[in-house]
């Protein structure tokens, strides 16, 4: 018998051909995700306290045991060391993370080196690095409003306080456009509205001993009723500080260390600011995630704050917020 | 859809046959793999389902078991310490100590506090925190509600006492209405028993840690407790839909959340009313019913490829017979169209039974055609040379009457040498006419008759032209039809010389070239116009009538109806020169005509 295949087969031949790829493209798909490597996230941060990111670490841990990934924390010796922080980056790269997640010790010029650098991997900033008003979309930040929670502690400092107090507000880390954001709505929501307002400005050494030698010698240098502090490593100086010195003033801080929520249950800090950094490691470690697996990114999401009183500390919304489940 | 269904009739029946079954065969095939898939898929969730109610009924088992360690130690606190023991008097220190330190793993504190919110006693003892007011806590609130009950509060942070270096619990409080006795009286007092919230979380970790889907807990209104994202559901990034499967009794249902469809488990934790809640999307059963999904999509092409190659074979061994004999039935109708012989032995036969049937069939109804054709072929072609002969055989009247006048006009004039001459002549024409019936003659005799007519026309025509009879002796006896030369002289005579003002020539030659015989007819007259002469020997010519060249037209048929091939005629004119007519025949000796006629004649008899 003659073989059935004619030019007329052809055509049936060729379909069933094409079925036969689209069935095997579909099948290498369907495991693709299945089957896919475990991604590598690096969350790369200032500063050399673990504890101190444990809110952002267990934010961005969440979304990565849920996406197949593992996270890395690497912290940095000093707190303010560019160089440092660089080589941190350029080894995850060269190790093979899939993604960066960066809280830049020097938000300009950790921002210009991913930007020269021009990494093939997702990277997004945590805590603000953009100066204010500058939108830059090819690496987004995720942050909280850092001038309005400046502008609010300010508030919260006008209204508890009476009109003729002096204000010392430690400004120190100002390569950090978050310190500097709250700093400026600070200044402008106390401006006018308090009796004096003193700048103590340390040089930074990305040391906390030598801040909190500075801090002490301003408070024995200079009389004031208010401290105002805008982050982790200046807030647990002051406190230090004054513990050394068995002083008391009335502190407004920016913080999420747990030194800093202890203080503000006891009668030490009067308010603090305090952003949602587990929300800021979920979104993240969400918007590379998606990225890596080349889904469509949404990084624009503002993340919350509050600004806590010791009244309200365990309100049931706060004490999530203030006290993260780790025992 | 018309497009379609033109193209569908269009198609082979090889086609049509396998395009049908494999539509079915796709369908069924579809059929059953949606079912299939369908109840597969129904026994994964099924499994899943019955695999997290073990889970939760086991993770039900281990909470009941922490919080009636938990209750038992508030009870004998209760019963046991503060109900027998007058506070004026004696203290409760040692054995809330004791208690404290046979379940400190589980627990963070143990209090008991007056209703004015002053603690008793407490354990493990540390400095209580300034400002904290008891009566404003929940617990401590709870606790007056109902009396007779103990109460679970929600995960919180316990905030009564100092903690050494910035430390934090997270606690589930018991609290309970207590009697307090002093100086025997009696008055209410609160117990807080604060379970380490750790030991809750730690229990829920580990079975969230392996297999699909996760487990929460949240109290009787759906205040969450424990949940695998529970920070980020208190942040807002994540929505549970916890209020709603608090409302539920114990079971298994399924809901649309948040976009995404979930199999639900809920149990109830026995006397806190707290509801252990196992939520699977089916998202997460993806994979498994993705390799599923997967490994059938496979199965389903093989057997796709396979049913089509067996249907395309199938038709192509039932279809091929059919279409071999729709072929050479076909190949027949183009012979018969191309005027060629119909030969039964062409038809196919072959294939099953019914097939061969009708090629056999097809076959003898074609020998039939063949036949009653040939005979109505055979039929045609006598009554054709019948009639053609007849047509020949026909003596013009007029010839006749002015060749008998003649005769007379000869004896009148006591010329009777020639009126016998004449006369025989006339009677030889008359006598090769005849030539016994027979079509076909010898060329000698043709070219007697030729010579007898041109004598009696001489005669007639007062030897106004002269005749030239050359004819190759070699040629005579081959064969000629009958009266084909007189009719070519007869045109040489009326429309070549009759008018001519000089004397005309007419000259008859016959010869062989190419093995083949030639006899032409030539004269000098004025020739044929091209006009004319392109229409002398078509069908046209038998329609114009007289003088129209009827003659030749007639010669020429009789000789194609005899003899097949190239043989006819040809006609060459000049214009003021003349024409040559010639007679194109097979050579064909007289002898072997007569013989062959003879076998056809005995053949047909």
């Amino acid at each position: 018998m003659k073989l059935p295949i004619n030019k007329r087969s052809l055509p049936i031949l060729a379909v069933l051909v094409l079925v036969i790829i689209v069935a095997m493209i579909f099948t290498t798909m369907g495991k693709a995700p299945k089957k896919g490597k475990r991604k590598h996230v690096s969350l790369i941060v200032y500063g050399d306290d673990n504890e101190r990111w444990e809110n952002l670490r267990q934010g961005v841990g969440l979304v990565c045991g849920q996406n197949d990934a593992d996270v890395t924390l690497l912290t940095m010796l000093s707190e303010d060391d560019v160089g440092e922080q660089k080589d941190i980056i350029e080894r995850e790269v060269q190790n093979g993370a899939d993604a960066l997640i960066i809280a830049a010790c020097d938000s300009a010029a950790i921002r210009e080196y991913i930007s020269n650098r021009k990494l093939r991997i997702p990277v997004v900033f945590v805590e603000a690095s953009t100066p204010s008003g500058l939108k830059l979309t090819d690496v987004p930040d995720i942050c909280p409003d850092d001038y309005r929670m400046g502008f609010e502690l300010g508030e919260a400092l006008a209204l508890n306080e009476s009109d003729i107090v002096t204000v010392a507000v430690i400004s120190g880390n100002l390569k950090r456009d978050s310190v500097k954001l709250r700093e400026n709505g600070l200044k402008d929501a106390i401006e006018g509205k308090v009796g004096k307002v003193l700048s103590w400005t340390f040089d930074e050494n990305g040391l906390s001993s030598p801040t909190r030698m500075f801090i002490q010698r301003a408070l024995v240098s200079e009389a004031t009723d208010v401290i105002v502090t805008l982050d982790n490593t200046t807030t647990d100086a002051l406190l230090d500080a004054m513990e050394n010195l068995n002083q008391s003033s009335k502190v407004y801080a920016i913080s999420t260390s747990n030194k800093a929520v202890y203080y503000l249950n006891g009668t030490t800090i009067r308010a603090l600011g305090y952003p949602d950094e587990f929300s800021m490691g979920y979104l993240a470690a969400m918007y590379v995630i998606d990225r890596t697996y080349a889904r469509s990114a949404f990084a624009g999401k503002e993340i919350e704050y509050r600004i806590v009183r010791k009244e309200d500390m365990y309100d049931e919304n706060n004490q999530t917020l203030l006290f993260p489940f780790v025992n | 859809m018309d497009f379609i269904r033109e193209e569908y009739k269009k198609r082979s029946l090889q086609w049509t046959i396998s395009l049908s079954f494999t539509l079915i065969s796709v369908l069924s095939i579809a059929a059953m793999t949606i079912a299939f898939y369908t109840h597969s898929t129904d026994t994964i969730r099924s499994n899943t389902i019955e695999m997290n109610k073990q889970v939760v009924d086991q993770v039900s088992l281990n909470l009941n078991s922490y919080i009636r360690n938990m209750m038992g130690i508030s009870d004998t606190m209760c019963y046991s310490v503060i109900k027998n023991t007058d506070l004026t008097y004696e203290r409760i220190n040692k054995e809330m100590n004791l208690l404290y330190d046979a379940n400190k793993d589980n627990l963070t504190s143990i209090v008991c506090a007056t209703e004015d919110g002053a603690i008793i006693a407490a354990s493990p003892v540390s400095a209580r925190k300034p400002g904290v007011d008891l009566k404003r806590e929940k617990w401590f609130q709870n606790a007056f509600d109902e009396i007779e009950n103990i109460h679970f509060s929600t995960p919180h942070v316990q905030n009564i006492f100092e903690n050494s270096n910035y430390r934090y619990y997270w606690v589930v409080s018991l609290s309970r209405c207590v009697e307090l006795t002093n100086m025997g009286n009696v008055r209410n007092g609160v117990l807080l028993v604060d379970m380490n919230y750790s030991g809750i979380e730690r229990m829920f970790e580990k079975v969230n840690n392996g297999g699909v889907g996760f487990i929460y807990l949240c109290d009787a209104e759906g205040e969450i407790i424990y949940h695998p994202m529970q920070k980020a559901i208190y942040a807002g990034l994540v929505k549970e839909n916890n209020r709603a499967h608090a409302s539920h009794l114990d079971g298994v249902f399924s809901e649309w959340f948040d976009g995404q469809e979930r199999d639900v488990v809920v149990k109830t934790v026995g006397y806190t009313g707290w509801k252990i809640i196992s939520v699977t999307t089916t998202a997460e059963l993806a994979p498994d019913l993705g390799q599923m999904r997967n490994y059938l999509f496979m199965v389903v092409i093989i057997i796709l490829i396979l049913i089509i190659f067996g249907n395309y074979i199938i038709s192509y061994v039932v279809t091929d017979p059919i279409r071999k004999l729709e072929d050479s039935i076909a190949y027949l109708e183009e012979g018969v169209i191309n005027e060629e012989a119909m030969n039964e032995d062409d038809i196919f036969i072959g294939g099953s039974h019914e097939i061969r049937h009708l090629g056999r069939t097809i076959k003898s109804m074609i020998r039939q055609m063949k036949k009653l054709t040939d005979e109505m072929v055979k039929e045609q072609k006598a009554k054709r040379k019948s009639e053609l002969d007849a047509l020949q055989s026909q003596i013009n009247p007029h010839f006749l009457y002015n060749t008998l006048d003649s005769v007379v006009w000869m004896i009148e004039s006591e010329r009777y040498k020639e009126a016998i001459s004449m006369v025989t002549a006339l009677a030889q024409l008359f006598r090769i006419s005849l030539s016994k019936g027979n079509n076909i003659i010898s060329i000698h005799d043709e070219i007697v008759h030729a010579r007898n007519y041109l004598n009696i026309q001489k005669v007639r025509f007062k030897n106004k032209f002269v005749a030239n009879i050359d004819v190759d002796p070699a040629i005579e006896n081959y064969s000629t039809i009958k009266l084909i030369v007189q009719p070519l002289l007869e045109n040489a005579i009326y429309y070549g010389v009759e008018h001519m003002d000089g004397e005309g020539v007419i000259t008859l030659r016959g010869y062989e070239k190419d093995g083949d015989i030639y006899i032409s007819v030539s004269d000098n007259g004025m020739g044929i116009p091209k006009e004319v002469l392109d229409t002398l020997l078509t069908d046209k010519a038998r329609s114009r009538g007289k003088g129209s060249g009827i003659g030749l037209w007639n010669v020429n048929q009789r000789i194609q109806t005899y003899f097949k091939g190239d043989y006819g005629l040809i006609i060459e004119s000049e214009l003021d020169e003349g024409t040559t007519v010639t007679i194109h025949l097979p050579k064909i000796p007289i002898d072997e005509y007569r013989k062959e006629e003879g076998k056809n004649e005995a053949a047909h008899k």
